[in-house]
């Protein structure tokens, strides 16, 4: 083989290229490869799913929040956690018509409502006919945890409280 | 603000959209599904999935995006439909 067809590292293309149907079909591979993986880590460690996506969902948070400027306010933090990850996550601070403030307290308990749009969960879970809450859901229950407990330093506990085909409802719980 | 509309011609008050919605957006009013609280909807769209006859639309919400379509399959139905 001749010198000219050696290709080096660094003359590789720095930007995406091709046909956009041509990604389509690679991310649909993605989902179908995240959902497999997820039903047999259910099929396998039943419970520890749980714990298992957890705790990677920990340390992606954990990765982003080490992005942001350190805050102990929650509301700001989350507002611009949210501007970041844009499309993957995309969620919103949410606030029933009789609550004067995100930050809501009830019953001894400081909670935020968020509202995710946009998830790349959901698409994964819809794609293969999956339902949703179950162990793929505590990704995010991770990440939100994780950023927060980075942003913040104030330790959190999401919970699911609806889930539905365009949006779903969580409670973040500060600690 | 969120715009919702039952037709309450097509609505069988199962009542379904009242227990499911986590915000408490409709009530049931002489058995037919009423917007009570729409100010409160999230446009989760579950009220849409699990209405029976189909009954109910929501207006100027955000539609998140569906990665999850199957060009492929769709192409195929497309010859059928």
């Amino acid at each position: 083989m001749s010198m000219e067809h050696i290709v080096k590292p660094e003359e590789l293309p720095l930007h995406c290229e091709g046909n956009i149907y041509d990604y389509e079909e690679s991310l649909h591979g993605l989902m179908v490869l995240n959902a497999t993986i997820i039903r047999s880590l259910e099929e396998i460690a039943r419970g520890g799913a749980n714990a298992v996506v957890y705790r990677a969902g920990l340390k992606m948070g954990h990765e982003t929040g080490k992005y942001f400027p350190k805050t102990d306010n929650v509301e700001k933090a989350l507002n611009e956690l949210s501007e970041i990850l844009g499309k993957q996550y995309n969620f919103e601070l949410y606030k029933p018509k009789d609550k004067a403030s995100y930050i809501i307290t009830e019953n001894g308990e400081t909670f935020i409502y968020l509202v995710f749009r946009d998830c790349l969960v959901r698409q994964t879970l819809r794609r293969e006919g999956m339902s949703q809450k179950g162990p793929l859901c505590q990704s995010l229950y991770g990440y939100m945890v994780g950023a927060v407990e980075e942003i913040t330093g104030r330790r959190g506990k999401l919970e699911i409280v609806h889930t539905g085909p365009n949006t779903c409802l969580k409670k973040l719980i500060l600690r | 603000m969120v715009k919702i509309v039952v037709d309450t011609n097509v609505c069988i008050g199962c009542g379904l959209c009242v227990h499911d919605c986590p915000m408490k957006v409709y009530k049931l009013e002489n058995g037919r599904s009423v917007v009570a609280n729409p100010d409160d909807c999230m446009a989760c769209l579950s009220c849409h999935e699990i209405c029976p006859s189909n009954a109910i639309e929501h207006q100027d919400i955000y539609l998140s995006r569906r990665l999850y379509v199957d060009l492929d399959v769709c192409s195929m139905l497309r010859r059928f439909i």
